[in-house]
């Protein structure tokens, strides 16, 4: 893992990082590789401290038991369920091979559901890192009241994502919501739930607008610690601010962007559901998310193989980020 | 070097018309939620006095304050849950040696990539199976353990220097004890950084409390809200936005009192 945090002064133990240099490594690529690597590292950083293994299980049965029954096995299901065409929930079933797979990309309905969520995704992820970075950015400039903007910023995201769902709903109701209100001088009145890509806009603007605060706080803790003599080591040279931001700043900041990509993806993906919902995924269709289409498959539609397929693209799409974010976590940030 | 005055002022002007978009919506629930029905179901922005008749009516006549109960058993108890689990298999993927080792923590990795919400029809029947659907345990026991939370105890302890390790081992301290006494107090910074991420994970959750949510006694807050403006079972949206009030409260209490430990927490072992 990246270090941060390193700071000059005596080095703590050898760094814990599996720093790739280390030993001669027996396979040079996978997880499992690096895993060994890292280990072999470990074992002559930290020796083992207690001698008792039974120990060892006891500590780490609650941990293995939970996540094979409430991960593993319902993972498994899930790969077995999208197999099969299902009726009356489950009760018959027939096996079909890929044909839930095929569906997932040739069903006109679930194809589109693909596509919107790609992009309504795309914004939600780049609108609330980038908005956070800007603010965290501005926020760090030695120019005082950082607190005070710190605590207002983060409101939004106590309220849950549902309830911020509830609010854009009620604030931009055409009757009597406020927004309409201030648009009546000039005579529009949008009728917001009724045109797509308006409630596609609100869908995007609520979830950043709920996000931002989250991708804030670490970006504020980031930018805390980042090594005081790197930046000001660049302040000496002479760079313009936006140069230290985007040559010094940025990469320094990178692990925690990348673990923000994987956060808010997430968020993307499956949060994004709760408002969805509130908007019954229309008008049109048009807000409903591919987390919202598995629903309605799995619970209302009685098509579980299909919602099965369709969670099953959501997961390579978030292992394949997950993936690269381990990758880019273990290679070292240099600065020094 | 602090910035020339006319950029510190642009950068205020930036930070306070971001900082009025981002708290406007909060503002404006918070004043609805101070308006009779009448005022509440027009665009006024006037400050009602309401606040206390829409507050009682949310908490008791639509029950929100038992569903809030329930958000609030399930907040802490996963909370906890999650803080113990974690931190034994971290110290014991650090302070032991036992066969298999790496694939065991490559398989703890591995569930990092498995949202709850992708699994939630095979969930669904796993709980079932088990009996707990409808119930409060169907919304905690999914959650209590974190491939996340394990992570980041590990790379902690790992950096626990090796002579405290050493000092507790000649006084023939066991593991228990070990952990109890010297890894625990080390610690609070990560724990209280874990739980403020783990707490506004569960204020947030919607899809599966929704679905387990059969009776009142395993409704969440965030459905029963949700629920009263859907199935319009409230047209008064003072009420609604009282009740919206009332949920922000306990994770602003716990982000209040965590932000220094949390920003120190997340300094030390960053990104997972």
């Amino acid at each position: 893992m990246t270090k941060v945090e390193q700071r000059s002064g005596p080095a703590p133990s050898p760094a814990p990082g599996p720093s790739a240099d280390a030993r001669p490594p027996r396979r040079t690529h996978g997880l499992r590789a690096r895993i060994e690597r890292f280990d072999a590292a470990l074992a002559e950083t930290h020796p083992a401290t207690f001698r008792r293994r039974s120990a060892a299980l006891w500590m780490l049965l609650p941990t293995a038991v939970v996540l094979v029954v409430f991960l593993y096995v319902p993972m498994a299901r899930t790969f077995e369920l999208s197999l099969y065409r299902t009726a009356i929930f489950g009760q018959q079933r027939l096996f079909v091979g890929l044909e839930n797979f095929a569906r997932v990309f040739t069903s006109p309905e679930s194809l589109d559901a693909v596509v919107r969520t790609a992009i309504i995704s795309t914004l939600v992820i780049g609108g609330s890192i980038g908005i956070a970075l800007l603010l965290a950015a501005l926020m760090n400039q030695r120019i005082g009241g950082t607190r005070i903007y710190r605590l207002l910023l983060v409101w939004p995201l106590a309220l849950s994502t549902a309830i911020s769902g509830v609010v854009f709903r009620v604030m931009f109701d055409p009757n009597v919501g406020l927004i309409n209100s201030w648009l009546e001088p000039l005579g529009i009145q949008p009728e917001w739930f009724r045109d797509p890509t308006l409630a596609q806009g609100i869908l995007v603007m609520a979830l950043i607008w709920n996000r931002v605060g989250f991708n804030l706080i670490f970006y504020t803790a980031a930018y805390q610690n980042l090594p005081r003599e790197t930046l000001e080591a660049a302040l000496v040279d002479g760079a313009t601010p936006w140069q230290r931001f985007w040559r010094v700043t940025f990469p320094l900041l990178s692990p925690i962007t990348l673990f923000l990509l994987v956060t808010s993806t997430i968020f993307a993906f499956f949060d994004a559901f709760a408002i969805a919902a509130i908007f019954d995924g229309g008008p049109l269709n048009a807000t409903s998310l591919l987390i919202y289409e598995i629903y309605e498959n799995a619970f209302v539609f009685d098509a579980r193989g299909l919602a099965a397929a369709q969670s099953l693209l959501l997961f390579l799409a978030v292992g394949a980020l997950t993936v690269l974010q381990l990758r880019q976590g273990r290679k070292r940030v240099v600065y020094q | 070097m602090r910035p020339k005055p006319l950029t510190r002022v642009a950068t205020h002007v930036a930070l306070i018309t971001c900082t009025a978009v981002f708290i406007g919506p909060v503002v404006y629930a918070a004043i609805t939620a101070t308006q009779d029905q009448s005022a509440a179901l027009s665009p006024s922005l006037a400050l009602g006095t309401d606040l206390l008749v829409n507050v009682e009516l949310a908490w008791s006549r639509f029950r929100l304050g038992e569903f809030m109960g329930n958000t609030v058993i399930v907040a802490v108890t996963v909370t906890l849950a999650k803080t113990v689990l974690s931190l034994l298999a971290g110290a014991a993927f650090v302070y032991f040696r036992f066969p298999l080792r790496g694939v065991a923590f490559t398989l703890v990795l591995f569930t990092l990539m498995m949202p709850t919400e992708v699994l939630i029809i095979a969930l669904f029947d796993v709980v079932e199976w088990m009996g707990l659907y409808g119930t409060l345990p169907a919304l905690i026991l999914p959650f209590m353990a974190s491939a996340t939370s394990t992570f980041l105890f590990r790379q902690h302890f790992l950096r626990v220097p090796r002579d405290i390790v050493e000092a507790a081992q000649v006084d023939g301290a066991g593991p228990l004890r070990f952990v109890r006494s010297v890894l625990v107090p080390l610690s609070w910074n990560t724990i209280a950084a874990l739980a403020v991420v783990d707490i506004i994970y569960i204020w947030n959750m919607y899809l599966w409390p929704l679905i387990n949510a059969v009776g009142p006694e395993s409704t969440m807050v965030q459905v029963g809200l949700v629920r009263l403006l859907v199935d319009q079972q409230v047209t008064h949206y003072g009420v609604i936005m009282a009740g919206a009030m009332l949920t922000m409260i306990p994770v602003l209490v716990v982000f209040l009192a965590l932000q220094e430990r949390f920003t120190r927490g997340f300094a030390l072992s960053t990104e997972r």
